[in-house]
């Protein structure tokens, strides 16, 4: 199974976007984006099963932001 | 005791809400939005939940735009500051709360901005349109008004006047105070750019909560900046709502009450609640009416144009000793000003203010009996 996770900006996005992902039949959660020297400061990121792009997809359609793949 | 002033606040609650509020010190009782540990998580969805509802009710485009304030003073004081520059005019209503009018004339006297109020016409929405159209100037950024009168329950046509805002290119906010969970209330159909409203009122929510409902295609300026748990690394206020609206921790038990309250309000209907409360301010008026001594400022409620919420005054008394003798025979009602000196002007009662009866959901018939004999037995004593 083909896991991937994806970087937003903030706490109410994540919710909005794993609701979405849920939807579709999904099973996303919600965790804690590690905080590096290239990102934004905190911020939370999205596990879905399925790919990166799959899933980026359907939440920039919705208007939700992805910042890139969250450490897996 | 018979409470009648749930304009100031409802009351009782529906049950679910205190359960909700002490459900929250149990399983969410941690910052939402600030950790990864499952508690945190487990609050945030539950604050995301309430998003949605209030989202759903009052057409926000979607759950971020929708921000928790503190109540709906709050709200207004962070969209009429976040959307107003130096040398702006304003547009507002001779019927508004001071929640509107001291921010209003705060800016005023700091030299920034200049207002209008104009002028309501009741049960007359062209007319009023009209007033508002000819107040708009030059300079003019903003409309602002109430959606009903807090003190006489004057019904504003807002889509209209949110139809001319949108012709003539201005920002337009609507304080909800008195309408949230009683009256229709739709962001887009009102094509406004904030709805301001508090939740411990029509949405029967807890005191120390309420909503800004944002259009989100204006970027407001903010008057409270901090903590987001989001995007820390910058010094600068995030732009992303709800976010850019909500710096520090937010009222989580709050919210989960007032998240039961929407529930509430969304299961036994708005529609529903304005008729039943309709109805017992409809009956109250008409008794009203044949009391002799009784003074009453407005028509009997009526859908579209006046609220169920009434004012009255007895001849020879005060509005606040007309209040005291109720209060002594077990009606809790307000008296005086309801902090709404711009619509007592209006209505010619700045001097003497008014006694308001303000129903809710779980007034009764029988509650409004009660009123009625109370005030007939308060006007014969006068006589």
């Amino acid at each position: 199974m083909e896991y991937s996770t994806l970087k937003i900006k903030t706490i109410t996005q994540a919710e909005r976007g794993r609701e979405l992902l849920l939807a579709r039949g999904y099973r996303a959660r919600i965790r804690r984006s590690a905080v590096t020297a290239d990102t934004e400061g905190c911020g939370y990121s999205i596990q879905v099963n399925c790919g990166y792009d799959t899933a980026a997809g359907i939440l920039s359609r919705e208007g939700i932001h992805v910042l890139g793949r969250g450490e897996p | 005791m018979i409470y009648f002033d749930n304009a100031a606040t409802t009351y009782p609650k529906p049950r679910s809400v205190p359960n909700a509020v002490y459900a929250a010190f149990r399983r969410y009782g941690a910052n939402p939005g600030r950790a990864g540990h499952n508690l945190s998580l487990a609050t945030a969805g539950q604050v995301y939940r309430c998003r949605k509802a209030l989202a759903e009710l009052f057409g926000a485009p979607d759950e971020e735009h929708v921000a928790f304030t503190l109540n709906c003073t709050h709200a207004l004081n962070m969209a009429i500051k976040g959307l107003l520059s130096p040398g702006d005019h304003v547009v507002t209503s001779d019927l508004e709360h001071n929640a509107v009018m001291r921010p209003l004339e705060e800016l005023r006297r700091r030299g920034e901005i200049t207002y209008t109020a104009a002028h309501v016409h009741m049960g007359n929405p062209a007319a009023t349109l009209a007033e508002f159209e000819r107040a708009i100037g030059p300079r003019t950024r903003l409309i602002v008004c109430t959606h009903v009168s807090n003190v006489f329950g004057v019904i504003l046509p807002i889509e209209q006047i949110g139809a001319l805002a949108a012709r003539r290119g201005l920002c337009f906010v609507v304080d909800c105070a008195q309408s949230a969970g009683v009256l229709p209330v739709d962001l887009k159909r009102c094509h406004a750019d904030c709805l301001c409203m508090p939740g411990h009122k029509g949405l029967y929510g807890p005191m120390g909560t309420g909503a800004l409902i944002c259009g989100g295609a204006r970027t407001m300026r903010t008057i409270i900046e901090g903590g987001t748990g989001s995007l820390s690394k910058s010094l600068e206020q995030p732009e992303l709502l709800p976010d850019r609206f909500e710096s520090g921790t937010i009222n989580v038990p709050g919210i989960a009450g007032l998240y039961a309250g929407t529930l509430f309000v969304r299961s036994a209907g708005i529609e529903t609640i304005r008729r039943h409360e309709e109805s017992v301010a409809g009956e109250i008026h008409g008794a009203l009416t044949e009391i002799r001594g009784v003074r009453l400022y407005t028509p009997a409620p009526r859908a579209g144009v006046l609220a169920p919420v009434l004012s009255f005054n007895i001849d020879g008394l005060g509005s606040e000793q007309t209040a005291a003798l109720l209060n002594e025979a077990g009606i809790a009602v307000r008296a005086g000003l309801h902090c709404a000196p711009a619509a007592h002007r209006t209505f010619g009662t700045l001097g003497t203010g008014t006694v308001r009866v303000s129903p809710g959901a779980f007034n009764t018939r029988r509650d409004g009996m009660r009123l009625i004999k109370s005030v007939f037995q308060i006007a014969k004593s006068r006589k």
